[in-house]
């Protein structure tokens, strides 16, 4: 039998050897990032069989740096525009946008558009994103938009990259007969469609019912920790006379509760259950469910936050 | 939205150089811990959403409290395990049994009998190993991403470091 010592030694040794390995895994020459080409960092993804245009850890850098993409356009107004929702006959935001045509070309593109104030979520029909923007009523101006950088073969791989070349900077746009038009000055035009209402915002009605938790989060400070718990069989239902209960296979939390605006206050939560039996995800999240926390909705997810901890939730069809 | 062109007046583009500057260095740590964490996934997959995710949360960091590299790894760590869960309850779903893991031969030279021990640890177990011995962390850095004290890491190392002996037991005569 080993002893302690001779299992650190025999782990170092695996380890120095495993890191050996894989110091230089295909595709990443220096890892120094700063005097890269940002401009090259965030290139149009190469159209590639594997679906995928990460290749190794430079490619991986790439993603990230496709970060802050949709550029505020040089000289534009800094004052910033008076706040808009809505153009002509309607609103752009808080409406789950789907792409009808790219320049009169009708097509299932498979990509959305959704804007919350400052806050958009976008899908090129390849790719999906979200960050910020500024609406007007007559322009969006996309800002600070995180997107994954996947690459899709085929139809799908030229329409997100035509609608890719549209959402950028700042676009004009109207909204009549519940079609979105969205134009890029000399690049070209989408239509979208509105989706079928979805839950959206921070309407206290739009609480209830039943979520499922699909993930717990706790950010303190630099560190950050989480469950995926896509399958934890933790819902919480909320009633519209203001009672809310979180349940697991073992435990419960109950209680009641009131909302408005994005605060939601939780009161005389109580658990409870048989006593031998946890759960603990539902241990986790029945700590948020008491006092004032934030939510948001958004389509069918639904977030609380209380402190440090936030809760991701699922609508339940 | 993507493009390849940025003048130098974009502030965004500016945001986006100081984000790689920051990030570059801490690239490969993220990979190297997202592939010990999360061996069946896309390691790239995984670095990518724990880079975009650091974007996003990128206000949150504080300097005081810790590095960069420990605040990009701990947000590797969720990822990783996120992915690794991911293909957990898809083996259990479709009952995968015949696919034995990947990460004990994947590299030449491997301790496989030490890898496939290391996959039984329990998750900090093999986060703490992870981190310290394959990674090449120190234990405050460790510490760090784990978000407890350095004699908590000590001690998970050397628990997982019992667990690894009794797995291996005595054919253990490596």
């Amino acid at each position: 039998m080993t002893t302690d010592e001779q299992m650190d030694a025999r782990l170092r040794a695996a380890g120095e050897g495993w890191r050996a390995a894989s110091a230089q895994p295909p595709g990443v020459e220096a890892t120094n990032l700063a005097g890269s080409d940002v401009h090259e960092l965030i290139a149009p993804p190469a159209k590639s069989g594997r679906n995928k245009i990460l290749v190794g850890l430079s490619a991986a850098a790439v993603v990230a740096l496709g970060i802050g993409l949709a550029v505020g356009l040089a000289g534009r107004n800094s004052n910033g525009p008076k706040p808009a929702v809505a153009s002509g006959s309607g609103a752009i935001e808080q409406v789950h946008w789907q792409l009808a045509t790219i320049d009169g070309t009708a097509g299932d593109y498979g990509s959305t558009l959704f804007v919350d104030g400052d806050k958009i979520q976008l899908n090129d029909g390849c790719n999906s994103g979200s960050g910020s923007g500024t609406v007007t009523d007559s322009t969006l101006e996309f800002r600070d938009i995180a997107i994954t950088a996947m690459g899709c073969p085929g139809a799908r791989g030229e329409s997100s990259a035509r609608v890719d070349r549209i959402l950028v900077g700042t676009v004009t746009w109207s909204v009549d007969n519940g079609t979105l038009t969205v134009t890029k000055s000399g690049v070209g035009t989408l239509t979208y469609r509105a989706a079928p209402p979805e839950k959206s915002g921070t309407d206290p009605a739009l609480l209830t019912g039943t979520w499922t938790l699909t993930g717990i989060e706790h950010n303190d400070g630099n560190t950050s920790s989480g469950s995926g718990s896509t399958s934890s069989g933790v819902t919480l239902t909320f009633t519209r006379a203001g009672a809310f209960k979180l349940a697991s296979r073992c435990e419960a939390y109950e209680g009641s509760f009131t909302a408005q605006g994005r605060s939601i206050v939780f009161s005389g939560t109580h658990g409870t259950g048989p006593g031998f039996c946890t759960v603990p995800d539902a241990a986790q999240a029945g700590k948020v469910l008491g006092g004032r926390a934030r939510y948001e909705i958004v389509g069918r997810r639904l977030d609380l936050t209380q402190g440090a901890a936030t809760l991701t939730f699922t609508a339940t069809r | 939205m993507r493009t390849g062109v940025r003048g130098p007046a974009d502030p965004q583009g500016t945001a986006a150089a100081e984000f790689a500057a920051w990030a570059g260095p801490s690239l490969l740590a993220m990979k190297r811990l997202a592939r010990r964490l999360a061996p069946h996934a896309d390691a790239d997959d995984v670095v990518q959403d724990a880079l975009t995710r650091a974007w996003q949360k990128r206000a949150q960091f504080d300097a005081e409290r810790g590095t960069s590299t420990t605040w990009l790894l701990a947000i590797t760590a969720d990822q990783a395990r996120a992915a690794r869960r991911t293909r957990t309850r898809r083996l259990r779903v479709v009952d995968d049994s015949a696919e034995l893991p990947e990460s004990a031969t994947t590299d030449t030279g491997t301790d496989v009998d030490l890898e496939r021990a290391i996959d039984q640890l329990a998750e900090r177990q093999r986060l703490a190993v992870n981190l310290h011995y394959f990674v090449g962390l120190s234990v405050d850095e460790a510490a760090a991403v784990m978000a407890c004290s350095p004699g908590t890491v000590k001690s998970t190392l050397f628990d997982a470091r019992a667990r690894l002996r009794t797995i291996l037991g005595g054919d253990d005569d490596h």
